[in-house]
């Protein structure tokens, strides 16, 4: 049974990246940081780099420790703090993950803290992300 | 209470500048205001200390991946 869904921002991400790329801003109490994440459905939480984390101001280890865990078997370890989290213009207040090490590339939007807030739709083809808040 | 949205700057500046020149700076760190390149380097955190430095508002700092760099599924 078809069913019509509504979106209030169409953003084209980089036809030429590596996944689906989104700029983020992070604020904390005492910083702000603008990053590129991937919106990856398959991800349970949001994690961003180390860097990010210092960035914003945070004690990084004085999160929540959460072991996160690569489809090849290698674990990450992270701590949540609640952050800002601002995706196209859609504001979250929300907690996301900071590896504890330096060193990772990209930082990627999971379901807990993101995508569940949200009305999300990717036509790849087209290079769309279709967003909303989930209850705009 | 609903956090305040903060204004963004334009991501399209970025966009249009890593599309005529990510294959230059691929392998590194950029941090980019608009279509100005601030720094580049090695490490998100030099990158992000100099972006800082320059006193830009939100600039952005991504990193661009080499396109012999595997491809990936999941992180």
């Amino acid at each position: 049974m078809p069913r019509t869904l509504t979106f209030d921002i169409v953003y084209r991400y980089p036809e030429n990246a590596k996944g689906i790329t989104i700029p983020v801003t992070l604020v904390s109490p005492n910083g702000t940081y603008r990053a590129a994440a991937k919106a990856d459905t398959g991800a349970d939480v949001c994690l961003f780099s180390n860097d990010a984390g210092l960035q914003l101001g945070l004690d990084v280890e004085s999160g929540i420790p959460k072991t996160l865990v690569t489809p090849g078997g290698t674990e990450i370890e992270s701590f949540g703090h609640e952050v800002t989290i601002q995706t196209l213009g859609i504001t979250l207040t929300s907690v996301v993950y900071f590896a504890k090490y330096p060193g990772i590339t990209r930082n990627f939007l999971g379901r807990v803290g993101w995508l569940r807030n949200l009305r999300f739709c990717v036509v790849d083809y087209d290079s769309e992300v279709l967003i909303s808040e989930y209850n705009s | 209470m609903k956090p305040t949205r903060i204004p963004e700057p334009d991501p399209a500046f970025n966009m249009r500048w890593i599309k005529e020149h990510g294959a230059e700076y691929a392998g590194r760190w950029v941090a980019l205001d608009g279509d100005r390149l601030i720094a580049f380097g090695q490490t998100e955190g030099e990158v992000a200390i100099a972006a800082r430095a320059d006193g830009a508002y939100l600039p952005l700092v991504i990193y661009l991946p080499r396109q012999d760099e595997p491809d990936e599924i999941g992180f």
